[in-house]
């Protein structure tokens, strides 16, 4: 069984399944910046004591999940997401999903998913990509980093799947149900919500680690690592810093989705125009 | 940035994908390019690596000198942590860090050996050996 889907790449997993899933279903106006707003995927956070791969944790965007729930939820489009504790049931549900015509996202780990170079294979479990077919015993897959479509056997889907550490996806799969059209309206809407969740999550959570007072406060601790943590560690550190924004789809194209000279964009470049 | 800046550094994903990025065109709109790699993001990945090699390095000693278990070495070979390992052998964290004594793995059984082996995707007599495949 093939379902019939057009492969898009985009700069962030996140993002790009979810342009994908709702180009699916009709929703032609969805772009990845437009997702990205609507999802206020836009955040920062430095936790100092939290350590992930033996480094300080930092978050470039919200939780995973949240810009595909919330961009659904403004466009009024109903989302069905199921975890699972049995890899069995997991694997018949994901095949009922495909049968019934219906393209999944995934949930995933990256260190076992077998198209990635070994650089970049880490445990991290909150990649996300397209189930959208099977054919001669392998599924095809849609992962928004990849340029092109690649294809997993069952068990490897079944380990990526399955991944554990923090964050583990247990299986997860979500896809969006089509309903009513989406207006020009429900869009713009979409958008206001958006900026002002976003502005919130920037400018209001109290504390110094989140938002722009995270930023400055990361600036500020950047400086003295060097003095504190020792030339090599605070180069690793760094490291870490630079990783998380530009790699491992925290960050990435975020930044550089988000934060344009408004001088050269004009609002109707995104915005469907319109009443 | 606009879209002839955009980084062609060629990198380990450059190989196999190029990533897109967004960059502006000639009249200063916004629209996406094809990247093939960046060294500041490379330079990051191999600092990584390195430190990675080291602590490999560092267990693998430890292992030597029956200061830890050889599951250590596998585990930093592998690049998990105690969460993630006891995540995919089943056990709880107070036992992996229990296995991870000398004494103590010593004692433990065939089947929760194979367990471990297992996870590591490695066979019982490598942990012995210390061979890295």
């Amino acid at each position: 069984m093939k379902i019939d889907f057009a492969h898009i790449q985009a700069a962030h997993c996140e993002n790009g399944v979810t342009v994908s899933l709702l180009k699916n279903i009709g929703v032609e106006k969805i772009t990845e910046p437009l997702a990205f707003g609507i999802g206020s995927g836009l955040f920062f956070v430095y936790i100092p004591l939290l350590k992930v791969n033996n480094g300080p944790a930092f978050a470039f965007r919200t939780m995973p999940g949240l810009i595909f729930k919330r961009t659904c939820h403004a466009l009024g489009i109903a989302v069905r997401r199921k975890k699972f504790r049995s890899k069995k049931k997991a694997r018949e549900f994901l095949e009922e999903c495909l049968d019934s015509g219906h393209v999944v996202g995934c949930q995933v780990g990256v260190y076992y998913l077998p198209y990635f170079p070994k650089e970049y294979r880490f445990h991290f479990n909150a990649h996300n990509l397209i189930v959208f077919g099977k054919e001669e015993g392998r599924y095809l897959i849609s992962d928004p980093i990849m340029e092109k479509p690649e294809t997993m056997s069952d068990y490897e889907l079944e380990r990526v799947r399955f991944a554990r550490g923090v964050l583990s996806p247990r299986g997860q799969v979500y896809y969006p149900v089509a309903g009513r059209p989406i207006s020009d309206g429900m869009i713009q809407k979409g958008i206001k919500n958006g900026i002002t969740r976003n502005i919130r999550d920037m400018l209001h959570i109290p504390g110094p680690i989140a938002g722009v007072k995270g930023i400055r406060y990361t600036g500020q601790r950047i400086k003295k690592w060097r003095d504190s943590l020792g030339v090599k560690k605070a180069g690793l550190y760094l490291a870490q810093l630079v990783r998380m924004q530009e790699e491992i789809g925290t960050g990435g194209g975020e930044g550089s989705v988000i934060f344009m000279p408004p001088s050269c964009r004009k609002p109707t470049d995104i915005i469907p125009t319109g009443s | 940035m606009k879209k002839e800046e955009v980084p062609q550094d060629l990198g380990s994903l450059g190989k196999i994908t190029k990533e897109l990025c967004y960059a502006t065109d000639d009249s200063g709109k916004y629209t996406t390019e094809l990247s093939q790699g960046w060294e500041v993001k490379a330079g990051a990945l191999d600092v990584a690596w390195q430190d990675i090699e080291e602590r490999i390095a560092a267990a693998r000693e430890k292992v030597l000198r029956q200061e830890a278990s050889p599951l250590l070495y596998f585990m930093e070979l592998k690049l998990m942590d105690i969460g993630v390992l006891a995540g995919y052998t089943g056990f709880w964290k107070w036992q992996v860090r229990r296995h991870l004594r000398p004494g103590v793995f010593k004692k433990l059984s065939a089947r929760k050996l194979r367990r471990y082996a297992e996870v590591f995707d490695v066979s019982v007599n490598d942990f012995y050996t210390l061979t890295r495949t």
